[in-house]
């Protein structure tokens, strides 16, 4: 069964229909329409699957392509999208994640005849990026962006690797990118040191499980195609690319795919952006692609992503919460969750919940997912009796089971990220400790308790005439 | 205080938008304003606030001048017309 963003979304409308929002009416998204409305959604506390059925594209008309975001928004949604129930959403899902992560299934090679992103092709003039509903999210993004997926191929071992970066408008065949010093940067690099072009192809959209699966934190030269099917559950299906053939394998089930290349030795201005912290980054000097060729489904959907928002912190959650678990466990056995919350941006804070049984232990797991995934900034460690997914359950730990003078460590100069928008050196961050859990040689004070045996025989619909199982709150 | 950024205002719009200190501070880069595509050297920047200046100095500068705001989505959306005929294509 091949995967499909539209098979996706039908599954939702047909399943859960409530997951799902069409916005009939046109909005233009390069005119902040679209994340307008995202953002009122998310003031309402809403965060479905949004489709935009008539956004308008870069020319100003009604596009042909609709426009779906918000797709990880909600980390139910994140499970369907990997084959799991919603109610195992929680660390089943993370734990799922990292299980698949460690396996490989090699992708499966159609050719292009049978491809649905090769039933139109567009090159030279024809690929014209305006025609798309280009999204620009924030006050201060100087242009509509592209923030899903580019893929690019090492040229020395061969091995795919698939990232988001941000690709900013800059003309109809022309677009900014944005790399860090992660595994697409060393790529660019190495063909830059031969005085080649990066060939570079642009996933816009696909099944949510291929972007989920591109999240994988693998080591370089991993090749993410293979890990990525591994996490879909099944082989991506690939084709060549229109611009280099076999040389560059795109995936067949994309709806959309920008080939481009980004020529070596050459820089622009690009930015500022509204980035995952829920801040900009500046503007930089940075790469730019040259568009070669733009394939797509005849009745191809464009999606994107509400980057620093929920949509964008709930996605980048999941794949490393599984991955920090199974190291911790590994030295503490009695942890019992691990997760990123979207306070904290679901990168920068890391709620550990453990059985504690000897002191130590805690900080012992904290420095475990402080070495295993650089963006955790801040770990809180609690007991097993706090959820880690409640954050009213940890902060109250916090307050309750730390004295700052004991519990709290800070580490200088460690690895941090260009983006968190209070590091004051490029490369160097600091990185904190709390440990709220109880002390485990002197006595401590036991949390209050409504008797279980009494929660037990009054049932709340024995005495509230509008009591009803969805107003009980989700443990 | 060290900052890996350093504050702009754009000549032509007065909007404020920030850049990379390492990549772009005391460089001949033109600096491209978000608000309204103009391109300009750092040195016409209307005010600067970096690591090495004053605060108060850029805040008197909005204070002293009418900015215009740039946060209406339609003038937005004038700027973005003139990228589209002109900026990188």
């Amino acid at each position: 069964m091949a995967l499909f963003l539209r098979g996706f979304i039908e599954m939702l409308e047909r399943e859960h229909p409530d997951q799902v929002v069409h916005i009939e009416k046109p909005v233009d998204p390069s005119k902040f329409e679209a994340t307008a409305l995202l953002k009122h959604l998310e003031l309402d506390g809403r965060f479905p699957l949004v489709v935009f059925d008539r956004p308008r594209n870069l020319h100003g008309e009604i596009s042909e392509f609709p426009l779906v975001t918000n797709v990880y928004a909600e980390r139910e949604r994140c499970a369907q999208a990997l084959g799991l129930e919603r109610e195992q959403a929680k660390l089943p899902l993370s734990l799922e994640y990292a299980e698949r992560e460690q396996k490989r299934i090699k992708p499966v090679v159609i050719p292009r005849s049978e491809s649905p992103v090769k039933e139109e092709i567009r090159t030279g003039e024809d690929a014209d990026l305006r025609q798309f509903p280009i999204v620009r999210h924030h006050h201060m993004d100087p242009a509509p962006y592209i923030d899903m997926t580019p893929v690019m191929r090492d040229p020395d071992i061969g091995a795919y690797n698939v990232a988001f970066l941000r690709n900013m408008y800059k003309g109809p065949r022309k677009l900014g990118i944005h790399m860090s010093p992660r595994h697409n940067w060393q790529i660019a690099r190495k063909f830059e040191e031969r005085n080649e072009p990066t060939p570079v192809a642009i996933v816009v959209s696909h099944h949510p499980a291929f972007y989920l699966g591109s999240l994988n934190v693998s080591p370089f030269q991993a090749d993410d195609y293979e890990v990525i099917g591994s996490i879909a559950g099944e082989p991506l299906r690939l084709t060549p690319s229109e611009t280099w053939g076999e040389d560059l394998m795109v995936p067949a089930d994309a709806e959309i795919v920008i080939e481009g290349e980004i020529p070596p030795n050459v820089r622009e201005v690009e930015g500022p952006f509204g980035e995952f912290p829920g801040t900009y980054g500046p503007q930089r000097v940075r790469w730019i692609v040259e568009v070669k060729a733009i394939t797509h489904r005849r009745d191809a959907i464009y999606q994107d992503i509400f980057v620093g928002h929920p949509d964008n912190w709930v996605m980048g959650a999941i794949p490393k919460e599984g991955s920090i678990y199974n190291r911790i466990k590994g030295v503490v056995p009695t942890v019992k969750g691990v997760h990123l919350p979207s306070s904290g941006v679901g990168r920068f804070h890391c709620n550990i919940s453990i059985d504690k049984r000897v002191d130590g232990e805690s900080k012992q797991a904290a420095f475990i997912a402080l070495g295993e995934v650089d963006f955790v900034k801040h770990v809180f460690v609690v007991d097993g009796d706090i959820d880690p997914f409640n954050e009213q359950e940890v902060l109250w730990s916090v307050a309750t089971r730390v004295q700052a003078d004991q519990d709290v460590d800070i580490i200088k100069n460690v690895k941090g990220n260009t983006l968190d928008p209070s590091q004051t050196d490029d490369i160097l961050g600091a990185k904190m400790i709390i440990d709220a859990t109880r002390p485990v040689r002197r006595p401590f004070p036991e949390r209050i308790r409504v008797p279980e045996e009494v929660m037990d025989r009054i049932r709340p619909e024995d005495y509230l005439p509008d009591w009803h199982e969805s107003a009980v709150p989700a443990k | 205080m060290t900052s890996m950024i350093f504050w702009v205002q754009c000549p032509e719009c007065e909007g404020r938008f920030y850049c990379h200190n390492d990549d772009l501070r005391h460089t001949d880069w033109e600096l491209l304003c978000p608000y309204c595509h103009n391109m300009f050297k750092q040195e016409e920047s209307l005010a600067i606030w970096d690591s090495a200046s004053d605060r108060a100095a850029w805040d008197s500068s909005t204070s002293t001048r009418s900015r215009r705001e740039i946060s209406n989505p339609s003038d937005i959306y004038e700027s973005y017309e003139t990228e589209r005929s002109g900026l990188g294509s």
